[in-house]
């Protein structure tokens, strides 16, 4: 099961999660930005 | 090491700017009781989004999900904690619009209670509420308290009185329209620290690379996403968020403050999307604590702190610090208000005919008592886990039949007490938690099954919800779901209290 799972979440699927994680939280923080100014 | 006065500073310096902050977007506009308890309609999508995703996200989010990480199952426990805390808000989209249809004028999840159930589904959903809702607020002020004790050794007390005593004041002048001000700006603060700052522990650590490889050295089952542990605490941990969330008042206050349908469903829908990402951020944290060995001691619960201390310089602790004073007073001005909204809205229909006058002291003199406990709670030091999932355990059994209530006619009140209690029954059965207390029910003690979380929280919310399904078949309440919000008494008489008349 480890094995398998190792190769489902290897070291490119690990960067990819904690960057996506990062790039989303990013994503949404210019997005209610965007939205909190519009209301303005 | 933070020294403790340098932390204290950055404390203050935060909790004084927000506390102005508050208090200056409320001047004037806190016109009425119905302002300071539902800011009804003042909110667009974007400050909903960011008010739901900084009551929602306390400091809780700095010490759980890594904790998670770390001990409880690696990254499917992480990823179970993650979009198990997403669900609720997205599930919020359709109810809050049903909520809005059927009570138009309403303020408060109990208001909804009494009027369609009576007062014993009534007293049952205050209480549960009413206790899930200050054992978080406990939990955030003695969050906040032991990660400045870890930081930079600053006595428990003190943190408490200083971050819920400056909390307390623009809260108890502004009420909801402030926290909701203060939350915009917090968000707009947390989540770019949160980023920056997880971005800057990955590289300092060498890398998402170097990360993993230390991970899968130390324990494969880390990044396993079939761990077997790990997935069963995720899925109970999604069962515990979605009942007590789904019956958290601040989330409903924010419900009536959307200035529209368009905004609920923006709103919750982007809160419920960031919320994922930040959770699993604070998860990694903590599996990257296990894979570089700093939680061998047992330190689990302050993982995301151990990885902190070994990843950055002191100075940058300080961030922290701001951070996770932000994550607080976003959370805990929530809960000051949304538990005395709850009692003051029911002020208005117990009391007979009160003039505003009583209104306004039951509101701020409830917030008064709420934060004054929880800052007593915090300066104590304890741990809340075990309350915290009991209150989980009563809101998983109850939700159900109180949300079926907004969707059914033939649902009695009977009908739903009795679910909820059934479902209650089971997973107080399986609650690992309380077990000594439970076994010592005459003629329990051998029959008890053997204890799961997983099957507690599941089993609560299951069977509630089957019976539920079984007293709608055969309920017939009869109830009328479009005259329901006729009788909701409106708080607005203005008052020069705190704002101006217009």
């Amino acid at each position: 099961m480890t094995a398998l799972a190792l190769a489902a979440l290897g070291p490119t699927a690990f960067a990819a999660l904690a960057w996506g994680s990062i790039g989303l939280v990013l994503a949404v923080f210019a997005a209610v930005c965007w939205l909190v100014l519009g209301e303005r | 090491m933070v020294s403790a006065t340098v932390a204290l500073a950055a404390t203050a310096a935060t909790v004084l700017a927000f506390t102005g902050v508050g208090l200056l977007a409320s001047r004037g506009r806190v016109d009425s009781v119905e302002t300071y308890v539902s800011a009804r309609d003042s909110a667009g999508s974007g400050t909903l989004a960011a008010t739901v995703i900084a009551s929602m996200m306390g400091v809780w989010i700095l010490f759980s999900p890594a904790e998670s990480g770390a001990a409880f199952g690696g990254l499917p426990a992480v990823l179970g904690y993650a979009i198990g805390s997403a669900i609720p808000l997205a599930l919020f989209v359709p109810v809050g619009a049903r909520i809005r249809e059927v009570m138009p004028a309403g303020h408060s999840l109990t208001e909804f209670a009494y009027a369609r159930f009576g007062t014993g589904m009534y007293v049952f959903v205050l209480a549960v509420s009413v206790f899930y809702m200050f054992v978080f607020l406990a939990a955030e002020m003695t969050g906040i308290a032991g990660a400045l004790a870890f930081v930079a050794g600053v006595p428990h007390w003190q943190t408490s009185l200083l971050v819920g005593g400056f909390v307390l004041l623009y809260t108890t002048y502004g009420g909801l329209l402030a926290s909701i001000v203060t939350d915009t700006v917090q968000t707009l603060v947390i989540l770019p620290l949160l980023a920056v700052g997880f971005a800057g522990a990955l590289l300092s650590l060498g890398g998402a690379g170097d990360l993993h490889a230390a991970a899968v050295s130390a324990d494969p089952v880390l990044l396993d996403p079939a761990f077997g542990p790990g997935l069963e605490f995720g899925l109970y941990v999604a069962f515990a968020l979605l009942g007590a969330n789904m019956l958290n008042q601040g989330v409903w206050q924010r419900v009536y403050a959307a200035d529209g349908e368009r905004s609920l469903r923006r709103g919750m829908g982007l809160a419920a999307v960031v919320v994922v990402p930040m959770l699993v951020l604070s998860g990694l944290f903590g599996i990257a604590a296990a894979g570089l060995s700093l939680t061998e001691s047992g330190s689990a619960s302050i993982a995301f702190f151990l990885v902190l201390a070994e990843a950055f310089p002191a100075w940058v602790t300080l961030a922290v610090v701001v951070l996770a004073v932000l994550l607080v007073m976003s959370s805990a001005d929530t809960m000051f208000n949304a538990i005395a909204s709850v009692v003051t809205a029911d002020l208005a229909r117990v009391l007979d005919a009160p003039d505003e006058r009583t209104l306004w002291l039951g509101g701020r003199g409830l917030t008064v008592a709420v934060a004054l406990g929880a800052i007593f709670i915090g300066a104590q030091g304890y741990s809340v886990l075990q309350l915290f999932l009991t209150a989980d355990l009563l809101a998983a059994g109850v939700f159900v039949p109180f949300l079926a209530g907004l969707y059914t006619e033939r649902l009695t009140g009977p009908g739903a007490i009795v679910s909820g209690l059934a479902g209650l029954a089971v997973g107080f059965a399986y609650f690992p938690t309380l077990r000594g207390l439970v076994a010592a029910i005459p003629g329990l003690g051998s029959a008890l099954p053997t204890p799961s979380f997983l099957v507690a929280f599941a089993g609560a919310t299951l069977v509630s919800a089957a019976l539920t399904a079984a007293a709608t078949a055969l309920g017939d309440a009869d109830a009328d779901l479009e005259t329901l919000g006729r009788d909701v008494r409106s708080l607005d008489d203005p008052v020069a209290d705190g704002g101006s008349e217009r």
